[in-house]
């Protein structure tokens, strides 16, 4: 194994850390990427095979405690209402990711000044917007422009089709004069930079066997190697370590022999996810910091937002198909995505309409909800769901707290024996009342457009998959951890660029606004690379 | 290029055993019986448990565990195997197994509904052509891109900050 020293160490290869290292090649460094996972195949994902909705749920789940990979950590998520759902390899989340991607609003980013709560950010939408602009070129973004609930913004590729189900919602939000537009989807909807187009496999969250979803193992990394990133796979990081100095030095792995090796670095950036950073920071313990690296204020693990779901699906008369085309991407609704205090909570939440699910999803959600039997009666009411059913997520902003957070598990260990997370995270009151409102505006809007049956879980408790603000971004050193730059306070070459840094969630899918803020950390970086350490 | 996502390569598991098939047959009759007009069939007709290629060595283990458990449960309450058993007790034992959240269970019922609802002679039945998904993919239809003229006219939604 070659350590030789690197100027630039990027610890994670998925959405954030692909579009930094692609960003930084710019710079000529010395740049390597430490990635716990592998490269996919997708020659062999589910949707090639008549048994991937059952490969799906397996090695393929999104939960990494039901998958189990040897590149998967375990969390413990007993203490949680909502359980963590994430990918660990080239890629990262995007590889299961269902592709949605709207961009934070301004007002995402002026909460205490719109509403009272919470904080500011210290960056802006009018700041992040070439980045945004950016990102979406990259990943290759289907859309319309001209969405009512945005500043004007260009959009690459046609938008999604919308399908029965989208045509179907599309009328009822229409009757009910509420907003709808087409999702922002990273999916190639016409070829796009040698990617194919999209053929409506079905769940894209399972992986896309035709290339046409934007994950980061097909967008930016091919581009970023070819600029000259390293990227070497199966180095699980167990800790960031500090030279006399202060100053990050390096890092601890373990090879995919389970070999312990240390590589060198001058600069040092955790792009592991909001919940692989902080575990991996109160994992970098040593005499300087006790208490995990940077985390001189204790806020490392804390603030943890998960962006509870409600998930509610109406049953209609005919037949919809829904299990075909993108099976999250189709059409959104922000009627209550700003504040209305009259609606008995702060900020507010899209929802998301989602196309269908495929045979043996809607016979294990039926059985488990009650809604099929065993017996005789299995397949009338599995006939009566399977193609019959459409409906939507409402993703809700998420309020930092304090307690919600993430520590290390005292027992629970990952394959090389390094400490594994654990999840305490409580819904607040205001979520609460979110998703009671939530359920009850989708199952209005299902009725209006012929649901005859309406089935809600709200908190959806599969749904952890945006992992926010466990080492968030702020001015003041006592109550954040890293500054406006991404750079730690306490460890001025440690860098943070993933979801970890929000201060707040927005209540819309995060990754759009990940790598934007990625790539702006990094133009950032480039500009001052003379001054880095001052 | 290494590969996370390949299937197990790891052969199929040793084959049930004609007692094991017994107690499985038992129970696909009771989750999926043919359908009350006979259009539908049953599971258990479809031998799906023929074959154990898609099992790992861990989920036939649990299989093999949660048979051998129904069996004893059957002696223990009724003296008799769990095939042997009529439905309504058979039934309560099943409905025990639910209340305990049993892992064979609901591996059971996942690999029971994966092979049923994948079967060729299903798959037309619920309107599905029996292939993979890809490459051929499917159509989805445009839709009436009219209906978001109204939408675009409204005004600004967004707050400005
Ligand atoms: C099923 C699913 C659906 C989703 N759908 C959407 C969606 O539609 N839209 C959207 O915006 N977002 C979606 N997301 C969330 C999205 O995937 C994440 O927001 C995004 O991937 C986060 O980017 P990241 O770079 O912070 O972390 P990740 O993409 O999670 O990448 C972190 C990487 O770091 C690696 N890593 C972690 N710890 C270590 C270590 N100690 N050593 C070495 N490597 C390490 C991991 O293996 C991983 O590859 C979805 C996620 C899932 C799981
Ligand atoms: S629906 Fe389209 S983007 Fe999604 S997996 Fe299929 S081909 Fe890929």
């Amino acid at each position: 194994m070659n350590n030789d020293p690197v100027d630039l160490l990027i610890i994670g290869a998925g959405a954030a850390g692909a579009a930094f290292a692609w960003s930084m090649a710019d710079t000529r460094m010395r740049i390597l990427c430490l990635e716990q996972g592998e490269w996919m195949n997708p020659a062999q994902y589910p949707s090639t095979g008549r048994d991937g909705e059952l490969r799906h749920l397996r090695e393929f789940s999104f939960n990494p405690n039901v998958r189990g990979r040897a590149t998967d950590y375990p969390v413990n998520g007993s203490a949680s209402p909502i359980q963590i759902a994430n990918f660990n390899g080239v890629g990262g989340g995007t590889v299961l990711y269902a592709a949605h991607f709207p961009r934070f609003h301004p007002s995402d980013f002026r909460v205490r000044t719109c509403d009272g709560v919470a904080d500011d950010w210290p960056v802006d939408y009018a700041t992040l917007e070439p980045f945004f602009a950016e990102n979406d070129r990259m990943m290759g973004v289907a859309g319309l422009a001209g969405d009512p609930a945005y500043p004007p913004k260009a959009v690459p590729l046609p938008p999604v089709p919308l399908g029965a189900s989208g045509e179907r919602l599309a009328a009822a939000f229409n009757q009910l004069g509420w907003h709808w537009w087409p999702s922002d989807s990273a999916i190639a909807t016409r070829p796009y930079e040698g990617r194919d187009r999209c053929v409506n496999l079905g769940p894209c969250t399972s992986g896309c066997a035709q290339g046409a979803k934007g994950s980061t193992d097909i967008t930016y990394w091919p581009e970023a190697i070819r600029r000259g990133v390293q990227l070497r796979t199966r180095a699980r990081v167990r800790e960031i370590t500090v030279g006399a100095d202060g100053m990050a030095n390096g890092a601890v792995y373990y090879d995919e022999h389970g070999r312990e090796q240390f590589q060198a670095a001058h600069v040092v950036v955790l792009a592991c996810n909001g919940i692989g950073t902080p575990r991996l920071m109160l994992n970098s313990v040593s005499g300087r910091f006790p208490n995990g690296i940077a985390n001189s204020s204790g806020q490392v693990g804390r603030n943890l937002m998960l962006h509870p779901y409600a998930s509610v699906m109406g049953t209609f008369p005919e037949r919809l198909d829904g299990q075909f085309g993108p099976a999250g991407c189709c059409i959104w609704s922000q009627e209550f995505y700003e504040t209305d205090r009259a609606r008995g909570f702060v900020r507010g939440y899209t929802m998301e309409i989602i196309r269908g699910r495929g045979a043996l999803t809607t016979a294990m959600n039926g059985l488990a909800s009650g809604q099929i039997p065993w017996g005789p009666g299995f397949h009338e009411a599995f006939g009566r769901l399977f193609a019959h059913s459409a409906g939507m997520v409402a993703i809700l902003e998420d309020l930092p707290e304090a307690h919600n957070r993430v520590t290390l598990d005292p027992v629970l260990k990952d394959g090389d024996g390094i400490p594994a997370p654990a999840i305490h995270y409580t819904l607040s009151e205001n979520s609460r009342r979110m998703l009671d409102h939530a359920v009850a505006r989708a199952t209005e809007v299902l009725r209006a457009a012929g649901a005859t049956e309406v089935h809600a879980e709200a908190p959806w408790r599969a749904a952890g998959w945006h992992n926010m603000g466990t080492a968030r971004m702020g001015s003041d050193p006592a109550r954040s951890v890293v500054d406006a730059r991404g750079r730690a306070h306490d460890v001025k070459n440690l860098f943070i660029i993933d979801g970890s840094i929000f201060v707040t969630s927005g209540g819309v899918n995060p990754t759009s606004t990940i790598q934007a803020l990625a790539l702006y950390i990094a133009d950032g970086m480039k500009r001052n690379l003379a001054n880095l350490f001052d | 290029m290494s590969d996370t996502s390949a299937a197990p390569a790891a052969p199929a598991p040793p084959p049930f055993t004609a007692a094991e098939r017994a107690i499985l047959d038992a129970l696909m009759d009771l989750m999926i019986p043919a359908s009350p007009d006979g259009r539908m069939p049953s599971a258990q007709s479809l031998a799906l448990y023929a074959q154990t290629a898609g099992l790992t060595a861990a989920e036939a283990a649990t299989f093999r565990g949660g048979l051998a458990d129904l069996d004893a449960r059957a002696q223990a309450a009724r003296g008799a195997g769990f095939a042997a058993l009529d439905p309504a007790a058979a039934q309560a034992i099943v409905a025990a197994l639910r209340a305990e959240r049993s892992a064979f269970l609901h591996a059971f019922t996942l690999h029971t509904a994966a092979r049923y609802l994948a079967h060729d002679a299903v798959m037309p039945l619920i309107g599905l052509e029996p292939r993979a998904s890809w490459p051929r993919g499917h159509a989805v239809a445009e839709g009436d891109w009219s209906l978001i003229e109204v939408v675009r006219a409204r005004p600004r939604l967004y707050r400005a900050v």
